[in-house]
């Protein structure tokens, strides 16, 4: 159980994420650009952040670092992508402690990716918990 | 006379100087025997002569001083021996005893004397008819002859003795009876001597003559080619060596002129082979100017810059369109140092590719005509000469550049156009076939949504294949009679639904009437369809989108229809209104990059019109909307 973000242009491929996220037992909110992300972010309470490359305004890969640098995601984020130079994306994301999952995607796959997201996550909070 | 060349050389340069000599000692031989015989027979003939000669002159002279003696005494026979003596050319007349003793003499002095013994001894043997020798050769020089008087014609007797009267000495002498005239003359040998002499000096000359005659022969001969050159040389007037047959000396029997003609034949090959060697010198030298000029004029319209270094980096050629991409004009670079005009990266850069002149460097150079890339590469001229001597090749690379960016653009778009309906499409199949799904409206949604994507990659893979057909030149066109009205407002009907998601107002202004022209309906709907999507895509949630269509008639039915298509979107700069008509070539913009496109509507819409005869126009301004416009003839051919 999570609050999941979902920031996607294409609104069929958010409503499918968001039907497979809610019948997962998920919390699900989604935003259509970069700039409605970065201010639900903003305005707390998500865990992990599902967003594409390409939107209007700000990119998710802008995003992503804005909300990193500000502590937003405790969870880190997935990164959809369609481009073709995935490669130079996924280092840059890597970075900022996300995941790239590339277009076109199964969405049972890209549960099982925001499964082990948040477990590793989960597992990452025990052991800071231990360790204070 | 000409001699055998093979009789008369000495192997092969001349004759054999023992023959010259045999021949010369021969001559000498035969004259000299000659001689000889001719001398020895002269003598003998003229030893007989003589005799006889003396004899009878002796005889004669008896005679006479017989009878001088007998008519006027002793003093008349003296005077008759003086006379024969001074004028017969005897050496001394006398008259002696026969014990030898001399009675009268032509030489008073020797009265009284004794002849030679042997003379004596010979007086009693000679007869009084003929005379005869008594003492020949009793001296080499002189011989005695002697005739017998038996009578002495004078009165008185025979033993007295003349009178010596004073003054006349033959008067006086006694003379006896028989008496003998004795005549001393001048020997054979003697005479002989002299005759012998001048014969002598008549061989020697006949000789001498002969010797002459041969070396005469000889150095005419020697000196005859030697004159025959210096005449012909002469005759030449300068012009040697266009006449050197003329210098041929045709002596065979002469050494000098084989040799001479030899040296001129030697002299005439050298000349031939020095004129071809002209000739192909100016052959070679004229081709080599004529390539040269050629390599140069080919290097001068090659559309790519030639550098050519030498000598440790100077630039000792650089052809019209290596000037153009360096900006510079066409003869300033010729024997620059190549440091002066290529910077150290590019130059670091092309050498680093070594001999194989592998690498290559592009560079930006900032020209009146914009930004251009020139690539350089670089060949060295000598694989063992100085590293930094070579060609330098430039190749206007910006439109290849540009074509690598369209086509990374287009890679880009159609990938992300492929993914996205392709992402849509799996996702929605696998959460109908996961059940997650259970009410009639979202199944239906989600059909919907399956089936919208796939249309929409229909479209896009449609897209690809026009472009590539019209590019090709493989499309096909369906012409048949096109209801411009009909097609319009099917196009705009269509595209109602994306003006409304956006709220743009859609506007559609036909005339009255449209007259149907003739095309293929299904590319021309296509097009207007592209113009008219753009136009919604790019223009802002609000905005106006307007078709327009007007129609210019002409007499006999031509004429034009105008289908405008005009909106309040973004814009486009002019610097892009050319190229926006490119395949794969999307503004570099923000708000284009944004918008779903693969940059091949407007080239389908350009090929499209232009198969029809008729021509796209877009008026444009960034933030002041757009009118695209395609010109149609009404009888498109």
């Amino acid at each position: 159980m999570a609050a999941i973000l979902i920031a996607e242009d294409d609104a069929h491929i958010a409503r499918v994420l968001t039907l497979w996220l809610t019948r997962n037992g998920h919390e699900v909110c989604e935003a259509r650009t970069g700039c409605e992300a970065l201010e639900r972010l903003r305005a707390g309470g998500v865990e992990l952040m599902i967003t594409d490359v390409n939107m209007p305004g700000l990119s998710g890969v802008d995003v992503l670092a804005t909300a990193g640098a500000e502590g937003l995601l405790p969870c880190g984020a997935i990164v959809l992508t369609s481009r073709c130079d995935q490669r130079e994306i996924a280092e840059a994301v890597r970075e900022l402690g996300g995941v790239v999952h590339p277009k076109p995607f199964s969405p049972s796959g890209l549960l099982t990716v925001i499964e082990q997201k948040l477990s590793c996550a989960a597992a990452g909070a025990r052991r800071e918990r231990d360790e204070a | 006379m000409r001699w055998p060349k093979t009789y008369w050389r000495d192997g092969q340069d001349g004759l054999p100087s023992w023959v010259g000599l045999s021949l010369t000692g021969l001559y000498l031989g035969l004259v000299v025997t000659l001689g000889m015989v001719s001398l020895r027979f002269q003598r003998s003939e003229q030893r007989f002569a003589e005799e006889e000669y003396a004899r009878r002159w002796v005889g004669m002279l008896g005679r006479c001083v017989s009878l001088a003696l007998s008519e006027n005494g002793t003093a008349s026979a003296a005077a008759e021996l003086r006379r024969a003596a001074r004028e017969s050319g005897v050496l001394a007349c006398a008259i002696v005893d026969r014990a030898g003793q001399i009675a009268i003499a032509s030489d008073p002095e020797q009265s009284g004397r004794m002849i030679p013994d042997e003379a004596a001894s010979g007086l009693l043997a000679v007869s009084d008819v003929e005379a005869a020798m008594v003492a020949a050769h009793s001296k080499p020089q002189e011989n005695l002859y002697a005739i017998r008087i038996r009578e002495v014609p004078h009165a008185g007797t025979p033993t007295s003795r003349p009178s010596a009267a004073p003054g006349d000495a033959a008067r006086e002498a006694v003379v006896p009876v028989p008496a003998w005239l004795v005549v001393r003359t001048v020997g054979i040998p003697n005479r002989w001597a002299a005759a012998a002499w001048w014969s002598c000096v008549g061989y020697v000359t006949l000789a001498g003559m002969g010797v002459f005659w041969v070396v005469y022969r000889i150095a005419a001969r020697a000196l005859r080619p030697m004159a025959t050159i210096r005449q012909r040389l002469l005759s030449c007037q300068g012009q040697v060596a266009e006449q050197l047959a003329l210098l041929r000396v045709n002596d065979t029997m002469d050494n000098a002129a084989a040799a001479w003609n030899r040296f001129v034949e030697f002299i005439r090959e050298m000349r031939d082979e020095l004129q071809a060697l002209q000739l192909r010198a100016a052959v070679e030298t004229t081709l080599d100017t004529y390539r040269s000029e050629r390599l140069t004029a080919v290097l001068s319209q090659m559309p790519h810059g030639v550098l050519v270094l030498e000598d440790g980096g100077r630039i000792s050629f650089a052809n019209r369109s290596a000037c153009r991409m360096l900006g510079v004009s066409d003869e300033s670079l010729a024997g620059k140092e190549v440091r002066e005009v290529l910077p150290e990266p590019i130059r670091a850069g092309i050498l680093a590719g070594g001999r194989s002149g592998s690498r290559w460097v592009d560079h930006a150079i900032d020209g009146a005509d914009g930004a251009t890339t020139v690539r350089f590469t670089m060949v060295p001229l000598d694989r063992d000469g100085d590293a930094a001597d070579g060609i330098v090749f430039m190749q206007d690379v910006s439109q290849f550049k540009e074509m690598e960016r369209a086509r990374d653009a287009f890679l880009y778009h159609v990938t992300h156009e492929l993914r996205t309906p392709l992402t849509n499409i799996r996702a929605y199949a696998e959460t109908l076939a996961g059940g997650l799904i259970d009410d009639e409206q979202s199944l239906r949604d989600c059909y919907n949504v399956i089936s919208g994507e796939t249309e929409r990659l229909q479209r896009l893979i449609e897209n690809i294949l026009n472009v590539s057909q019209l590019e090709v030149g493989t499309a096909r066109l369906n012409f048949g009679e096109v209801y411009v009205d009909r097609m319009v407002r099917d196009v705009v009907r269509d595209q109602q639904a994306s003006a409304d998601a956006k709220n743009i107002d859609l506007r559609l202004r036909l005339p009255p009437k449209l007259p149907a022209i003739r095309g293929d309906k299904e590319r021309l709907a296509a097009a207007l369809a592209n113009l008219l999507g753009n136009a919604i895509k790019y223009t802002p949630a609000g905005g106006q989108v307007e078709v327009t269509c007007t129609v210019d008639e002409e007499a006999g039915g031509a004429g034009t229809v105008k289908i405008a298509v005009s909106d309040t979107g973004i814009g486009i700069d002019p610097k892009h209104h050319e190229r926006i008509f490119e395949k794969f070539y999307r503004v570099d913009d923000q708000r284009v990059e944004s918008q779903p496109g693969t940059g091949l509507g407007l080239a389908i819409v350009r090929e499209t019109v232009r198969l029809h005869g008729g021509t796209v126009t877009v008026e444009s301004a960034p933030g002041r909307g757009s009118t695209f416009q395609m010109t149609l003839p009404v009888n498109a051919s």
